[in-house]
């Protein structure tokens, strides 16, 4: 009995995995043929002058390789999770969006384009950001035949299931919006955003495993992972592609859409805590410098360069001490999230463990 | 019912995870003194005259793995041990293992002034195989005096066949050949603790999946922890390397958790980059060897032995190399735990 459950719970499990396998392999011979198009389109981005002098030699590096990941993706989900699964098209339609908007923030930003600047303006983007959140959180909330039904139920751990009603639209926009822009703050090191979020879809899978409802969930983040991995290939420092604008906007609201689907998105914060601590690092440097600029009138830092990797790189970190120390936080701060993600079903063992017991021993009487 | 089941294990995974979490936090806060112990001791490495180690401007220290070989006793002795006393045989592996790596790097310090870089190789492989032995018979030995652990393996599409006495040399074979690959592979920052985190990740989930061994998850799961703990040290360019100590230790238990879950059929796939690396290593010597006997002028297959300083030759760099084979050990993990989970 308890072995056909365990064949019925991890069957399921079995399949995402074989599908990350599958992601890795098409996103590694994907990449092969991508490189050297990008390169003969001349998609090299161009460096901010004001970053790190050690940052220079990154100058034509090829970016937008977030292509790499998206595709594959798109292509395995849709062939292989996509029938009875509607739900599945949110993320794929976030993912898409957000990759278009950031690959118009990249083009603009390329060494070959005419004007002298890194993309879109902070206003503009963020317009576009907001409204695409908006959007999809709706989607998210409204009932069956308009959008996913999503009644804005939350997990608190310790306490269980708790339904925050229509508050769930505007939050729920919030961290698209934000973890879009996080992870696009932390894509500035080789390596750092696709570790992180290969960690961050991981732990999201293994969550959507435990959980058990949300098996379709499960498999699209292990497809991610899969991606986000042999992504990872090209990205070793020193990095032949960058994922660019394109990927990390992308992948950041997917995995903000698989956090709100799998009703989980309030461990967020702690499983992306990299990219939570980019983004204050980033906005508290800037408050402060304008803070004190209005006070004393001579500007103050916090930090010697936002965001935080740079700071640690002018500390004299190496770049690839900064991404493995940074991919080891992360990946700890992960297993205490999936832990915490454990401690829901608590309440409900007791009360679940008494009624089938009755129900076998009823059957075993007969 | 399939609730009660899914909470059942979810217990176990939670406390497992946090015994991870544990491990880590002890490994980052004893790092630094360890650092400090290793350097007023002078435990630099010399390196070899053959190699492209001369590269770098610093010397390493090394035996490093004391900083993962503690922490781990330490915490499996507390929360993993009592009605669990079949922990005893890896930790025990692992603490002998790590005795004999001792002994190997004192050999290849700065400060010791020997004409070898450690043991000669057939005293090491022959004191190597004296504890394979020893511990394979343990493992397959009836109750009193040892685990039981009567041949029983899992095999692909064919469930859990009983090998019988054929277990004791394979497995001495598994765990020597292991704790050699894994040696071999300590060559370049951070390759053999990424490699090692992930192996004992994906050993982990199996023996989550399988749910007879849920002391084995949790060993695997400290092990993690404590490895990602070391690759906070081990980053390149890192200051302090494993050493035989760590290789051999990590390498031993490795393979005492493939052979006690009696899933050691996937550890080829699960452990593939040092399959790959030995392998490497061997086919270089034996066709120098027959090259040499053949025709008399010897001939190189790869640049240089094991696979990382070919790669590295090629114009890969230390972080390229070392990234790339950690994600190709990821994809390896996902195939076999798949693998694994086929009922």
């Amino acid at each position: 009995m308890q072995d056909t459950l365990r064949a019925l719970l991890v069957q399921d499990m079995s399949r995402a995995l074989l599908l990350a396998a599958g992601a890795f392999v098409v996103t590694l011979i994907f990449g092969y043929f991508l490189l050297p198009m990008l390169r003969q389109h001349k998609i090299a981005k161009r460096i901010r002058v004001d970053g790190p002098e050690s940052h220079l030699v990154k100058m034509g590096t090829l970016t937008m390789g977030g292509v790499m990941i998206i595709v594959p993706v798109i292509l395995l989900t849709i062939a292989f999770n996509l029938v009875d699964r509607w739900s599945m098209l949110l993320p794929l339609a976030t993912m898409v969006l957000y990759g278009i908007l950031g690959a118009v923030d990249d083009y603009l930003s390329l060494e070959k384009s005419a004007k002298e600047q890194y993309g879109f303006t902070e206003g503009v983007k963020l317009t576009f950001q907001i409204l695409l959140a908006l959007l999809i959180s709706l989607v998210l909330y409204l009932p069956q035949p308009y959008g996913l039904a999503h009644s804005g139920l939350v997990r608190i751990p310790f306490v269980g299931s708790y339904d925050i009603g229509f508050w769930f639209f505007p939050v729920a926009a919030f961290i698209i919006v934000a973890t879009s822009n996080a992870v696009n703050i932390t894509d500035g090191l080789d390596g750092l955003a696709g570790w992180n979020l290969a960690i961050a879809f991981g732990a999201y899978g293994v969550i959507a495993f435990l959980n058990g409802e949300f098996t379709n969930l499960m498999t699209l983040s292990f497809t991610l992972v899969g991606a986000c991995v042999a992504f990872l290939w090209y990205n070793a420092h020193p990095a032949q592609v960058f994922m660019g604008d394109l990927g990390s906007m992308a992948l950041g609201a997917v995995l903000a859409v698989i956090a709100l689907q799998s009703q989980q998105w309030l461990l967020l914060p702690i499983i992306g805590i990299v990219f939570v601590g980019e983004t204050l690092s980033s906005a508290s440097q800037k408050a402060y410098f304008k803070l004190t600029r209005r006070l004393t009138g001579t500007p103050k830092r916090l930090f010697r360069m936002a965001p935080l990797h740079h700071h640690f790189e002018l500390t004299g970190w190496s770049e690839t001490q900064i991404t493995q120390r940074f991919v080891m936080i992360t990946m700890i701060a992960s297993l205490l999230g999936i832990s915490l993600a454990l401690t829901f079903d608590q309440p409900q063992l007791v009360q679940q463990e008494v009624v089938p017991t009755q129900a076998v021993s009823q059957s075993v009487q007969e | 019912m399939l609730d009660i089941l899914r909470t059942l294990l979810v217990h176990d995974v939670a406390r497992v995870l946090l015994l991870a979490v544990v491990a880590a936090l002890f490994v980052l806060l004893t790092g630094r003194g360890w650092l400090r112990v290793l350097r007023y001791m002078n435990l630099l490495k010399r390196d070899r005259d053959d190699t492209i180690e001369q590269v770098r401007s610093y010397r390493q220290l090394t035996m490093g793995g004391i900083m993962i070989v503690v922490p781990v006793v330490i915490i499996t002795v507390i929360f993993n041990l009592v009605d669990r006393w079949s922990m005893l045989l890896p930790l025990g592996v692992m603490v002998s293992y790590a005795a004999l790596g001792l002994v190997d790097d004192y050999y290849s310090l700065t400060s010791v002034t020997s004409q070898n870089y450690g043991l000669t190789e057939r005293v090491k492989g022959a004191l190597q195989m004296l504890i394979a032995v020893v511990a394979s018979a343990i493992l397959y030995l009836p109750q009193p005096l040892g685990l039981a652990h009567a041949g029983v393996t899992w095999v692909p599409l064919l469930g859990f066949i009983d090998i019988g006495m054929y277990f004791v040399p394979i497995g001495a074979f598994i765990i020597w050949v292991t704790v050699n690959s894994v040696n071999i592979t300590d060559g370049i920052d951070g390759l053999s603790g990424w490699t090692l985190l992930v192996a004992f990740a994906a050993y982990g989930v199996i023996t989550f999946v399988n749910g007879q061994f849920t002391n084995l998850m949790a060993l695997s799961f400290t092990l993690v922890g404590a490895c990602a703990g070391y690759l906070w040290f081990n980053s390149y360019p890192a200051p302090v390397i494993m050493g035989d100590l760590g290789s051999m230790a990590l390498g031993g238990v490795l393979a005492m958790i493939a052979l006690q879950s009696q899933q050691w059929i996937l550890l080829p796939i699960i452990g593939a980059v040092f399959v790959v690396e030995g392998l490497s290593s061997f086919v270089q010597v034996a066709y120098f060897k027959w090259s040499r006997w053949r025709t008399g002028t010897p001939v190189r297959l790869f640049a240089m032995a094991p696979l990382h300083h070919h790669l590295r030759l090629r114009g890969w760099s230390n972080p390229q190399i070392t990234q790339r084979f950690v994600v190709v050990a990821m994809a390896c993990a996902f195939v076999a735990v798949a693998f694994a989970l086929q009922p």
